[in-house]
């Protein structure tokens, strides 16, 4: 595939990484460019839903990158029917019932549990979503949690079982990291930078309740101060 | 009477108080949730009909999303829960077989939506939304000062993790 003037990288991670995007020079002002234009002036921001429009965007670059990780998995599971699976050596099976796999010296049950709690342990957020709700009542809250979890497991889900059945056999850590067989793989490129962009964008909307307990902490108040009314 | 309850009528009846006082107590939070209800579609009911006209579907689903609006408030619930822990889930689906993976992430949503339920009630309760200041009114002012601790350690870790993941993949 050529591509302008970058063919002589084979691999889009070789590209970022060996071209001039990847000197330090060229990273260091991009990085504190994030920092002071992006970041520093969403987490001034006090308001939560102030930050919707910046979540938009950030789901809206994960689903994207989603959409890229599904769409390039017919291939791989293609690729390891047809070159990695033997009949005959237990160890390139898929694992797909057998329980006891988990429980082993490692311990993977419990790490592959921590991580899925973690994924939905955003508790610390609930309230300062809760203030800046109009009209709040019991129903509109349960509305909120409810579709935002079911949103949430869903996508976990789908990631879970079409991630893994893409790469069964040594899986990488992060599934953007997997063995690229589109060469240069730019669909993937595209999926992770978006995929920073998500990452940029949620740490605003994590800083808002870090600012509150710190500011709880050491002021004895936060900025929403006073009990609110419940019923408009 | 039997040869237990002729023994020690003080325990028995100790233990039959404490029976009534769970018992009452989950019914007045059956009560305290249907109130909520009940008289939040009142409050809709009688606003809805002078001042808010009912909303079409295209208005309800791709009108502007308001500082307050459900839409809002579920974008910032999962640009804050979904995240990097997503892209190391099919690590942990090989680890632990695929059935378990599912079971798990349906148990852990369930446990999720069950415990945000309580968030929910415990703060409509209370009127309070803040939560270090509804755990020190619930358990003492040292419980919300740790929560608090605890908070600020836990949110300063997940920022850090996400910009070495940011890193590493830039």
């Amino acid at each position: 595939m050529d591509i302008g003037g970058y063919t002589e990288y084979t691999n889009m991670d070789d590209f970022a990484k060996n071209s001039f995007w990847g000197e330090l020079s060229y990273r260091f002002p991009i990085q504190f460019g994030v920092l002071l234009f992006v970041l520093l002036p969403l987490c001034l921001l006090k308001n939560i839903g102030k930050l919707r429009f910046t979540s938009i965007l950030g789901v809206g670059s994960m689903l994207v990158m989603y959409f890229v990780v599904f769409a390039e998995s017919p291939m791989y599971i293609i690729d390891y029917w047809n070159h990695k699976y033997k009949a005959d050596d237990p160890t390139t099976h898929l694992n797909i019932y057998n329980i006891g796999i988990g429980f082993n010296k490692e311990l993977s049950f419990l790490k592959g549990t921590a991580t899925l709690f973690y994924g939905f342990g955003t508790h610390y957020g609930a309230y300062p979503i809760m203030r800046v709700l109009e009209n709040r009542s019991y129903d509109r809250l349960q509305k909120i949690f409810f579709r935002g979890i079911l949103f949430c497991g869903t996508l976990y889900m789908m990631m879970g079982i079409i991630g893994y059945l893409s790469v069964p056999l040594d899986t990488p850590d992060l599934i953007i990291e997997r063995y690229n067989i589109l060469i240069p793989d730019v669909f993937i490129t595209i999926g992770r930078t978006l995929f920073i962009s998500t990452l940029m964008f949620k740490i605003p909307a994590n800083y808002n309740s870090l600012r509150i307990s710190i500011m709880t902490l050491l002021f004895k108040k936060s900025e929403f101060e006073g009990r609110l009314k419940y019923f408009n | 009477m039997s040869k237990d309850e002729e023994n020690n009528p003080n325990e028995n009846l100790r233990s039959k108080s404490d029976d009534y006082d769970e018992k009452h107590h989950e019914v007045q939070n059956e009560n305290f949730i249907q109130e909520i209800s009940q008289s939040n579609d009142d409050n809709e009911n009688s606003s809805g009909d002078s001042t808010r006209k009912q909303k079409t579907c295209c208005e309800r689903y791709f009108g502007p999303i308001g500082e307050g609006s459900l839409r809002g408030g579920i974008f910032n619930l999962t640009i804050m829960t979904i995240g990097s822990s997503a892209l190391a889930l099919p690590q942990r689906f090989g680890k632990m077989t695929l059935l378990v993976g599912v079971t798990d992430v349906i148990l852990a949503g369930a446990a999720a939506l069950w415990t945000f339920n309580l968030l929910i009630i415990t703060g409509i309760k209370h009127d309070l939304y803040d939560y270090s200041k509804l755990v020190g009114k619930l358990y003492g002012r040292s419980l919300g000062l740790v929560l608090d601790i605890n908070i600020i350690i836990y949110v300063f870790g997940v920022i850090t993790l996400y910009q070495v993941i940011r890193k590493d993949i830039f």
